[in-house]
């Protein structure tokens, strides 16, 4: 079992999600969105390199647009074995998380 | 729509994503919508923010691998610096007032050196030189020639964008309401002045202020003087009681190293309108002339067509140069040494000195930090011991030590800088400059200071991390510590270069320092004693000798006589004929204009024939000195022709030789000639000392009565003369002040190394002091051990400070180089023994007095 750290978790996860729109401004709002919190473009861009590496996605160019000043988007796509990896940490959370109370208490 | 380009920058390199930079694009595009949507100012924000942010997550990544290891290495690195707090105290002050003496030389090397820069287009502006030959020193370069050689110029050069011409004049008077000022900064300069050199304006334009006849410009620093708060546009004054002139515009005043320094500016046209002044001879050397090529013509390419165009307009006369050429502006505010010109220069060795000391007390300061960082390193050997048992590469080692002293040398910077601000007022005031020089007048200059921090922080680091990294694991934690044998030798070879370079800075000023006492001393072939200066340049001829009477009437007066010019300042070259001389064969030599009395009052030694008399028609008649007499071949030189300017005269007598030029300046052989019309300066010799002060109120009593109206101005010779070389005197009192801040440094490198030594050194202590040894005895041979070092650092130091000292005085006063004594050594060699004991012996006597119980309880 492949154990990821929090920051690549959710960015493996975001661009799951965003399925063909996943590039770095959209994984950054994801990002927000998920955690609530607005990342660094810089530590997007380090994670993502890092997960790259370990095979989990793969990334391709597209066409350049002109809204872009014609450059292109690198856009993540997550591999076979990443949404494999997923699918394991999802089950592996679960069962760590297994029973824990839904409602949250008064805090004293 | 443009994002910032630092910004872009640094993301390109931190992300270049293959080459194809998509990175940077999509932080832009979010960047582009922040802008839309908050303006620049937030959206820059953001941007800045999230570039940061990127910096340190890359650099933090590199250095350890993890922000993990890179956090325990700080933490380590601060924890060291709170518990070591005196030791990191020396070794941050050491460092700190490294980069506070070299951000003091840099700022102001980097101003003086670009001080040309103030002008638009310096790069473009060019001087016309002539170049006479002839004399004992070969060439003479001058930047003053005659007055049409511009106009004709542009005629002939379609190369040339815009010319002016100027001439500096000393002596002038300014009335405003029947109040006179002398005034001795005057430029009088043709229209296209203000052009050429980009002064700022106050109020005129630079076009036009200038073009009219009877024109003057003020700088403001002027304006007070004369006008108060009043608006000075418009304003009429008079000029040396003759003439009208008309405030036309302000200037800002020139920063201190522009090279040209007036006060007022004069339209040339006055002169021409006037007809005063030989401006359409081309053979009477008058003024400057500076041009401004257009774009793309290097200046170097248009001296071959100088020298044809040189050829077709001077004639063949005694005063027509070889050749002339075009010498860059740039260079005219330094290493124009040897050109006459309006010019103030600098000797540019001098500034390239200061620059030296600076980055010596650097070096200096580095070595220091490399000293005390492994003097200590038993403190880190275990550690480094565990990093390397639990895994740690011998590079990422090397990493966390040059890391802190990366760390060191950042936390060092920022109070260089505040030791750098409280050095600049002071050095300001010593240097009298007008200009608040600050930090932040050149861009260049917070980036260099920058990048030198981080250079000497790598450096000083190198060998510490170099040195603590080799530990082997094994030895350090089972307790050995021997391993330091070499880092032993190497901290003393460091030790020895450190007070190396502080004997090099000492004898450089000691040396610097005697030569300023000979200039002082040197015997020029006259005396200053007693000797009063009164300008008399803006008073009738008549009014001048009506104030001499009344002087001849004072109890004390010896002796009174007149002169063009101030001894001492004084420079004259003309080309000399004897008898039956070829024009080609023509020596360059000084004429002195003076008055009857002249050799007399300056006790001048006369060795054949007679001085100028009363008794003969001695007009035009001329006294030379030994060394003429034999460059002139004349055996026999009493009552011989010397022709000089188409005047011929002759030779009443021989007098030793002089010297009444600057210093600065290469000797030159010099001629009296006997001028009673052409004065300037009166000299006044008193039988006793007397006080300045005492002297202006006797004078100021006649004068007021002869010239009331006239500005009145006395000096003394002997001060005026001090005054005049005083350049060398602040240059060798800085030097000393830099050399007593680098031994400081260098002493606190040995006191941090004897604390240390002597810590590792407790049980050797011990047991001699159980089997006998005296207090006395380990004092002494404690510090021997350091003295020996100093004692070394002397004897590698002395040639190289000999060979630099002697460069410098051959170059600076190539005529008067002092012989450089075996008392300099003597001196450099106290002051380092006695300071390296003064660092040591607290250390020493501390060690030597303790019980010995204590230091070998525990065995």
């Amino acid at each position: 079992m492949r154990i990821l750290t929090r920051a690549e978790e959710l960015v493996l996860i975001s661009v799951w999600r965003l399925k063909e729109d996943a590039y770095s401004v959209k994984i950054r709002v994801k990002i927000a969105e998920l955690s609530g919190k607005e990342w660094a473009f810089g530590a997007i861009f380090v994670t993502l390199e890092r997960l790259v590496k370990q095979g989990l996605v793969e990334s391709y160019l597209t066409e350049p647009t002109k809204e872009r000043g014609g450059r292109s988007k690198r856009v993540y796509k997550v591999t076979d074995l990443g949404l494999n990896a997923m699918i394991e940490i999802k089950e592996y959370e679960k069962n760590i998380w297994e029973g824990i109370p839904v409602t949250k208490l008064k805090e004293s | 729509m443009k994002t910032p380009i630092v910004c872009s920058w640094i993301l390109k390199k931190l992300f270049p994503d293959n080459g194809m930079y998509t990175t940077v694009a999509d932080v832009e595009e979010v960047y582009f919508d922040k802008l839309e949507e908050f303006g620049t100012l937030r959206a820059g924000l953001w941007l800045w923010n999230q570039t940061l942010r990127a910096l340190i997550l890359i650099v933090r990544k590199n250095i350890s691998g993890s922000p993990g290891m890179f956090n325990n290495y700080l933490k380590i690195a601060l924890r060291n610096i709170i518990r070591h707090k005196g030791y990191m105290f020396i070794n941050v002050f050491g460092l700190a007032i490294g980069f506070g003496i070299y951000i003091l030389s840099t700022v102001f090397s980097m101003s003086m050196l670009n001080g040309s820069d103030f002008y638009k287009d310096a790069d473009r502006i060019y001087g016309v030189i002539q170049v006479k030959s002839g004399g004992n020193q070969g060439e003479s370069h001058s930047a003053i020639i005659p007055g049409p050689v511009l106009p004709a110029i542009m005629d002939e050069f379609p190369e040339i964008e815009d010319a002016t011409r100027f001439f500096r004049s000393s002596n002038n008077v300014l009335g405003y309401e029947n109040v006179n000022f002398s005034e001795g900064s005057v430029y009088y300069v043709d229209s296209s002045f203000l052009n050429l050199f980009t002064f700022e304006m106050i109020s005129g334009n630079p076009e036009n202020v200038l073009a009219e006849p009877y024109s003057i410009v003020f700088t403001e620093s002027m304006i007070q003087k004369y006008f108060g708060d009043e608006d000075p546009i418009g304003k009429v004054l008079t000029l040396n009681n003759e003439i009208d002139i008309t405030v036309t515009g302000v200037t800002k005043d020139a920063p201190d190293f522009a090279g040209i320094h007036y006060d007022f500016l004069i339209s040339m046209g006055t002169l021409i309108a006037e007809d005063s002044g030989s401006f359409d001879s081309w053979r009477v050397d008058s003024q400057s002339a500076m041009l401004k090529l257009r774009e793309g013509v290097e200046g170097e390419n248009l001296d071959d067509k100088l020298q044809v165009f040189a050829e077709k307009h001077f004639g063949q006369s005694v005063e027509s140069p070889d050749r002339l050429y075009l010498f860059p502006l740039k260079e005219f505010t330094f290493g124009s040494n040897h050109i006459i010109s309006f010019w103030t220069n600098e000797p540019i060795l001098a500034v390239y000195v200061f620059f030296g000391m600076g980055i010596l007390i650097l070096l200096v300061a580095c070595i220091n930090f490399m000293n005390l960082s492994t003097a200590r390193y038993s403190n880190r050997a275990r550690e480094v011991g565990l990093r390397k048992v639990v895994g740690a590469q011998r590079h990422q080692i090397v990493k966390q030590f040059l890391g802190e002293s990366l760390l060191m040398s950042l936390i060092a910077l920022p109070i260089g800088i505040v030791l750098f601000e409280i050095m600049r007022p002071l050095f300001i005031a010593f240097y009298n400059y007008q200009f608040n020089i600050t930090l932040w007048d050149k861009p260049g200059i917070m980036i260099n200071i920058g990048v030198v921090a981080i250079i000497s922080g790598l450096f000083a680091g190198s060998y510490p991390a170099f040195f603590l990294s080799s530990f082997k694991p094994i030895q350090t934690l089972q307790g050995k510590l021997q391993s330091g044998k070499k880092g032993n030798f190497f901290r003393k070879f460091l030790v020895v270069s450190q007070f190396g370079l502080s004997i090099v800075l000492i004898i450089f000023t000691v040396v610097v320092s005697n030569q300023f006492d000979n200039l002082m001393n040197y015997d020029l072939g006259y005396n200053r004693e007693n000797i009063f200066f009164v300008n008399t340049s803006n008073i009738q001829q008549s009014d001048a000798d009506l104030f001499e009477a009344g002087v001849q009437r004072s109890s004390n007066v010896e002796n009174i006589t007149f002169s063009n010019y101030l001894p001492g300042l004084w420079e004259n070259e003309r080309k000399v004929l004897t008898e039956g001389m070829d024009i080609s064969e023509a020596i360059r030599m000084d004429i002195y204009n003076v008055d009857i009395n002249f050799p007399e009052l300056l006790g001048m030694d006369l060795i054949d024939g007679r001085t100028f008399s009363t008794s003969f028609s001695d007009e035009g008649n001329f006294i030379i000195t030994e060394t003429v007499s034999e460059l002139l071949r004349m055996e026999e030189p009493i009552g011989k022709q010397l022709t000089v300017d188409n005047e011929t005269g002759q030779i009443i007598g021989v007098v030793s030789d002089f010297i009444l030029r600057s210093f600065y300046r290469p000797t030159a052989p010099g001629i009296l000639r006997l001028k009673e019309s052409d004065h300037s300066y009166m000299l006044i010799k008193t039988s006793s000392p007397i006080k300045l002060s005492e002297m202006r109120e006797s004078l100021k009593i006649e004068w007021k009565r002869i010239v009331p109206e006239q500005p009145f101005h006395v000096s003394d010779f002997n001060d005026s003369f001090s005054r005049w070389h005083e350049g060398t005197k602040k240059g060798s009192e800085v030097c000393g002040a830099i050399g007593i801040i680098t031994i400081f440094v260098s002493c606190l490198g040995l006191f941090g190394l004897a604390s240390f030594t002597i810590e590792k050194r407790r049980k050797e202590i011990g047991v001699r002091k159980v089997l006998g040894a005296s207090t006395e005895l380990i004092v002494k041979l404690l510090v021997n051990d350091f003295l020996i070092l100093v004692l070394v650092a002397n004897l590698t130091a002395w040639p190289l400070g000999y060979m630099l000292s002697r460069l410098f005085i051959e170059s600076m006063y190539t005529d008067y180089p002092i012989v450089i004594g075996v008392s300099v050594y003597v001196f450099a060699a106290m002051i380092t023994l006695l300071s390296g004991v003064i660092a040591v012996f607290s250390q020493t006597f501390k060690a030597a007095r303790a019980n010995p119980v204590d230091s070998l309880r525990y065995e």
